[in-house]
């Protein structure tokens, strides 16, 4: 395996997955001496009746929620940020809890900076002042759809993006009665971010041990789960292994350099308000395929995470790195008939493309072209019928 | 903005399987004392315990289980004798002697030197309800061990063994790590035993 001459790796959270994993919030707790959090929910994870089945499973524990702010629907603002920050005072509470993914993880974040701070807003962060220190504990349960960001360093409130080692949750509680999703759609957006994620990762060419080896494992539930995840949005199985492929991906990704499909899929979802999973099963495809064209060399991971150690063991060395193109664009295509497979599908409009692609040339470090970027976007415009 | 649109949560009490916990840690405590006087297998195992040794068997927090409202009605010489379950605690102490008695619930004047320590009601729920073996629970962080470890298998290995005697096989199959031959433990030691055990831990103890 390739070694890197210096590479870093953070990731500060503990996943705890499995049946009666909720359970185990109260003791978690406990251990950063803290018994009374706010609980910061998804909008459509109350309405869909978690909300009974979370607070129950504080039953007998001797913790009080300091409240459930439920307001949390697809987008994270200062405003809501604020609001759960006075709740956060005026009830005394000690530590926060996401329920729920995306916005409602982004929003805990920012109302822990908020509280631990002790500040009204994230702008002198946003201008570059550091966070000084540990914020309160911050425990996420999974549920809804991913953005991504949950395991990762940083937040993104009102589409601005704060980056901070002290962002990243203590705790993710994985539990099968939280993960099943409410439809096929929502699976396949957050199967998308995580495929998107794991396969940048493991195409980068400064991929390290440790983020190979948190994103291996994800590639490997992506690959067995995705596609029965999305058939089945109930499917308790694979429902957990699809939301421990996020938390590993986002983790891995937060580790790693950002791919041209996450590039590109970020700036279009900033530009047009829809959620980047969408973009990403479309860019996805395109990257691949420019990949497979350019006989790009990647490591041997990606194919042994996607296929397995026997598809690996019969595939010959120097065929495995296309193979594994291949098997990811496999994936990819097996969300085609929940998602747009293409930008015009999507009536994006043209002019936002070109501005995409100078933007993610410009935050790739050199690594893609503008001119890369604008032909991957040209190919995923019309990807109709292209896609396997 | 209206706080009072979001109230404080404080979560209710789980009282079916509170009490269940509280009758199962009585009687395997009341079993145990029996079968170390009545089985060679399990004194030879709890002699392995030094003396003048208490174990204790806890659901976390401690503070959420207060004893049944009878047992504070009893003075604490009665509630020790454990003639009835008093709380979702089990205290079991082994003498100068090498005597193993079962002391009741009340934590009051006891200092244990290995507590076994469930980390929720439901986690308790799972291993005493035998959803889930003593080993599969431990790996899946359902308890703690506060003490000597070596100590802690000793005792696991007792209560597998008085698991046997006292469940039917379907049953103390899913609880203990693995079912004895025939050639182990006869059917005859098995019946009579648990005839035994039942009648003992139960009356006299």
């Amino acid at each position: 395996m390739h070694i890197p001459d210096h590479y870093e790796f953070l990731n500060h959270s503990k996943i705890i997955s499995g049946k009666c994993a909720l359970e185990t919030i109260p003791a978690e707790l406990g251990g950063y001496d803290a018994q009374k959090p706010l609980v910061i929910a998804l909008k459509s994870v109350v309405e869909r009746g978690l909300k009974k089945k979370f607070i129950k499973t504080f039953s007998n524990s001797m913790v009080v929620l300091g409240g459930i702010y439920d307001e949390v629907r697809e987008y994270a603002g200062i405003s809501l940020a604020q609001d759960a920050a006075i709740l956060f005072k005026a009830r005394g509470c000690d530590s926060i809890i996401a329920l729920g993914c995306g916005p409602a993880v982004d929003l805990a974040k920012a109302v822990n900076v908020l509280v631990s701070e002790k500040i009204d807003n994230l702008s002198a962060h946003y201008e570059g002042a550091a966070i000084k220190g540990p914020l309160k504990p911050l425990i996420v349960v999974t549920a809804g759809r991913s953005n991504g960001r949950e395991a990762a360093n940083a937040l993104v409130v009102d589409n601005r993006e704060l980056v901070s080692d002290f962002l990243c949750p203590d705790v993710f509680i994985i539990d099968p009665r939280m993960t099943p999703g409410s439809c096929g759609e929502s699976v396949a957006e957050s199967g998308a971010t995580a495929m998107a994620q794991a396969f940048a990762v493991l195409t980068d060419r400064g991929i390290n041990p440790m983020t190979a080896a948190v994103a291996h494992p994800a590639m490997s539930y992506l690959a067995e789960y995705l596609a029965k995840g999305v058939k089945r949005p109930k499917n308790r199985q694979a429902s957990v292994a699809l939301a421990n492929a996020s938390v590993m991906a986002s983790a891995a990704y937060s580790n790693s350099r950002p791919g041209m499909a996450n590039l590109l899929a970020g700036e279009l979802a900033e530009a047009t308000g829809i959620s980047a999973g969408r973009f990403e099963r479309i860019i996805l495809p395109s990257v691949i395929a420019a990949m497979l064209k350019k006989k790009a060399w990647i490591e041997d991971d990606l194919y042994l995470a996607a296929a397995g150690i026997d598809g690996y063991a019969a595939t010959p060395a120097g065929e495995r790195t296309q193979r594994g193109l291949e098997v990811s664009l496999n994936i990819v295509g097996g969300l085609k008939k929940v998602l747009p497979v293409s930008l015009s599908e999507m009536k994006v409009q043209k002019h936002f493309l070109e501005k995409a692609a100078k933007a993610a040339a410009a935050k790739s470090g050199k690594r893609f072209t503008e001119a890369e970027c604008a032909s991957v976007l040209a190919q995923a415009w019309d990807a109709a019928g292209k896609v396997k | 903005m209206n706080i009072n649109k979001y109230p404080e949560i404080v979560p209710g009490r789980k009282f079916l399987k509170e009490f269940y916990v509280g009758i199962m840690l009585w009687v395997v405590g009341r079993a145990l004392q029996v079968a170390a006087k009545v089985d060679k297998e399990v004194k030879a195992e709890l002699a392995k315990l030094p003396n003048n040794f208490t174990l204790r068997m806890m659901v976390a927090p401690e503070k959420a289980f207060p004893l049944f409202f009878y047992a504070k009605l009893l003075p604490s010489f009665v509630t020790d004798i454990g003639l009835l379950p008093y709380g979702i605690q089990m205290f079991l102490h082994k003498d100068k002697e090498g005597n193993i008695k079962y002391i009741g619930a009340d934590p009051k004047g006891k200092k244990a030197d290995l507590s076994v320590i469930f980390t929720s009601i439901e986690a308790a729920w799972l291993v005493l309800s035998f959803q889930e073996s003593t080993a599969t629970a431990y790996m899946h962080g359902r308890f703690v061990v506060e003490g000597d470890l070596p100590h802690s298998l000793t005792f696991v290995r007792a209560l597998d063994i008085v698991e046997v005697f006292l469940l039917p096989k379907i049953i103390s199959g899913l609880a203990v790590k693995r079912y004895p031959k025939w050639s182990e433990m006869s059917l005859m030691r098995k019946f009579w035993k648990r005839i035994v055990i039942y009648i003992r831990a139960f009356t006299i103890g």
